[in-house]
């Protein structure tokens, strides 16, 4: 604590939130190149004919398209649209920002907290980015449309949170939601089998239930094909994907990394969830495409803060 | 050795250089190929003394970019070597701004608060390169506003006079430095005759700046920026809002908990909203970046219990 601060009112801290990503917010709802090809993406989803993998990725546009339509009855729907899914992006940005903020609160005060978060904060542009630092080309057609990636550091944060309160109820209904959003919330589940404290038949029960809905989704909606290795591709990519890993969190990346032998046995513990999805998206993803590591945002948080902020005896792993 | 309490600087640097890698890529290579020629013919318009004013009498920003801009072209074409060189440039100045204001608002709060409003400013500042071709000045101008004030509370004549004359260099409403300088002050005798020497300092300055440019078109008169304004004030608005959001209101609401000294640093505000009114197109928002300091001061002072200084230079 920094001693000599007040204490704040909610809408302080919501404000905050929704004013360091407001620019972002509208930059990506916005200054998009091809507007048109969203509201395609979207339709199709809606209507089940999107390509596999985007296709099963239904949270989003199944959870926003009644408004749209509502929003959209006395006009023109793509601004309904627009406008609807600029709230969404509004909203959901500054979720991801408060996640942060809540998982590190675990143990940083609030200001140290909101330190994490905002430094967070300043490079979520990247993966919201409509073209490439590398030569400015614009990102792939297919890329335009990812409003989940927006949702699963927010489903990262509020599973950890779960975890550390022993609300495991609570996180089997959270898999469900975060499994009609996208296959990387598998990292739910593996968040409950590496955390410490945790019972291991918790995490296994978790791992099935997520994978029951995913195959449900897939049967369900049908059409599913399995990803193929992109390996050429991404190696033809290189330079885009070395500058984007380098900006995806910029020098603050070493402070994560010198913070890591320092954090809470819970945080240190929690990154091992990642390994299943940085290996899925070795092999099957995009690896200029920074956005599929969203997830790592609220996990970055308390490593980097035990980097600047070292009192490891005052940590407490249990909750 | 760090003090107790205190951010160490190797983590002061790397945090304020993340916050400013993206914003300095995006504004200095993201705008496409139009505004990258536009730029170049504006830097070398002022470099010629050929350009329009207000930007022929803006020397220092293009000075600092021009020395390294023409040490690269030995390696590469003068164009790449000017877009690097700018890079490089808005990368220290974002930076540079992140950190002046940082150690402002480090006099009167902790070092946690006063990042927080560093790193609240950084998430915000794409809003300020929008809608113009070419304003390198801008990013300058509030660590010039952040360092006078550090110069008028630590009592650093001779510093705030250097600042004063470089800052004219870089912009005419450092006149603004003068007018902060004679608001914080006691308003005695001495700080009239100090003022009146600041003030000798930006009119000399700017009197060279004027002759050695000479005469220069002027495309956005008075009455051209009022239609300008009056097309689209609610982009202006809304920009304002991206700007600073809650900001605004936390700071509004912070003025009664304000150090005196913080206070009176407002009463510029008035004369400077005036100033970029009648001659500033209103939605680029770059033009409220020399506030920061001020409005976030203010809005620290909502949130935290800022600490006493001795006000008055």
């Amino acid at each position: 604590m920094t001693g000599n601060d007040r204490p704040w009112a909610a809408w302080v801290l919501f404000g905050m939130f929704a004013t360091v990503v407001a620019t972002s917010a509208f930059d990506y709802s916005v200054l998009v190149p091809r507007p048109d090809l969203r509201y395609a993406m979207h339709r199709a989803i809606v209507d089940g004919t999107a390509p596999s993998p985007q296709r099963f990725r239904v949270l989003v546009a199944w959870s926003l398209d009644p408004i749209i339509r509502l929003a959209g009855r006395s006009g023109d729907g793509e601004q309904a649209f627009r406008r609807v899914y600029f709230a969404f992006h509004l909203v959901a940005l500054s979720a991801l920002v408060g996640g942060v903020y809540a998982y590190s609160r675990l143990w940083f005060s609030r200001d140290r907290s909101l330190i994490g978060a905002l430094v967070i904060a300043s490079v979520l542009h990247l993966v919201l980015r409509m073209g490439e630092y590398w030569d400015f080309s614009p990102i792939p057609d297919h890329t335009w449309f990812a409003p989940w990636s927006l949702l699963e550091p927010i489903f990262v944060a509020m599973a950890l949170l779960l975890l550390a309160k022993g609300q495991i109820g609570l996180l089997a209904i959270l898999t469900v939601i975060a499994s009609l959003n996208s296959e990387a919330s598998v990292v739910l589940p593996l968040l409950a089998l590496v955390v410490p404290n945790q019972e291991r038949r918790h995490g296994l029960a978790l791992l099935a239930l997520w994978a029951v809905v995913t195959a449900l989704l897939r049967f369900g909606i049908g059409g599913f094909t399995m990803p193929e290795a992109m390996w050429q591709q991404d190696i033809a990519h290189l330079p885009h994907v070395v500058v984007n890993l380098l900006l995806f969190l910029g020098p603050a990346a070493a402070l994560v990394m010198a913070g890591y032998g320092n954090a809470p046995l819970f945080a240190r513990s929690a990154t091992l969830a990642l390994v299943p999805l940085l290996l899925a998206i070795v092999v099957f993803g995009d690896w200029w495409d920074v956005r599929l590591l969203t997830p790592i945002y609220p996990l970055a948080g308390p490593l980097m803060l035990s980097a600047i902020f070292r009192r490891p005896s005052a940590y407490r792993e249990s909750f | 050795m760090n003090q107790p309490g205190r951010i160490p600087r190797l983590v002061l640097f790397c945090i304020f250089l993340t916050a400013s890698l993206i914003p300095a890529l995006d504004y200095s290579f993201g705008p496409g190929e139009e505004t990258m020629i536009a730029r170049r013919e504006i830097h070398r318009g002022i470099l010629t003394q050929t350009a329009r004013t207000p930007d022929r009498y803006r020397w220092l920003a293009a000075a600092l970019i021009e020395a390294p801009a023409r040490a690269l072209t030995m390696v590469m074409p003068y164009e790449r070597a000017y877009d690097r060189a700018s890079f490089v440039f808005y990368l220290a100045a974002i930076a540079g701004l992140l950190w002046s204001l940082f150690a402002y608002l480090r006099i009167w709060f902790d070092d946690e608060p006063a990042l927080i409003a560093a790193l609240a400013a950084a998430c915000t500042i794409r809003i300020t390169m929008r809608q113009h071709d070419y304003a390198p000045y801008s990013y300058l101008e509030p660590i010039f506003v952040s360092l006078a004030l550090m110069a008028i509370l630590h009592r650093r004549s001779v510093w705030l006079a250097v600042l004063i004359a470089l800052a004219t260099f870089n912009r005419e409403t450092a006149i603004f430095l003068v007018l902060l300088y004679f608001v914080t002050s006691d308003f005695s005798a001495r700080a009239w005759m100090q003022t009146a020497l600041y003030g000798s300092v930006w009119a000399v300055c700017y009197g060279i700046v004027r002759i050695v440019g000479g005469d220069a078109d002027r495309y956005w008169t008075i009455e051209r920026v009022w239609r300008t304004n009056m097309t689209q004030p609610q982009l202006a608005l809304v920009n304002a809002t991206l700007l600073s959001g809650v900001f605004w209101l936390l700071a509004a609401l912070g003025w009664r908990h304000a150090p005196p000294f913080v206070r009176r640093t407002t009463l510029i505000i008035p004369a400077y909203l005036v100033t970029i009114a009648l001659w500033g197109i209103w939605w680029e928002v770059r033009l409220l970046m020399p506030l920061y300091p001020v409005l976030f001061a203010l809005a620290l002072s909502y949130l935290y219990e800022p600490r006493q200084v001795a006000a008055t230079a």
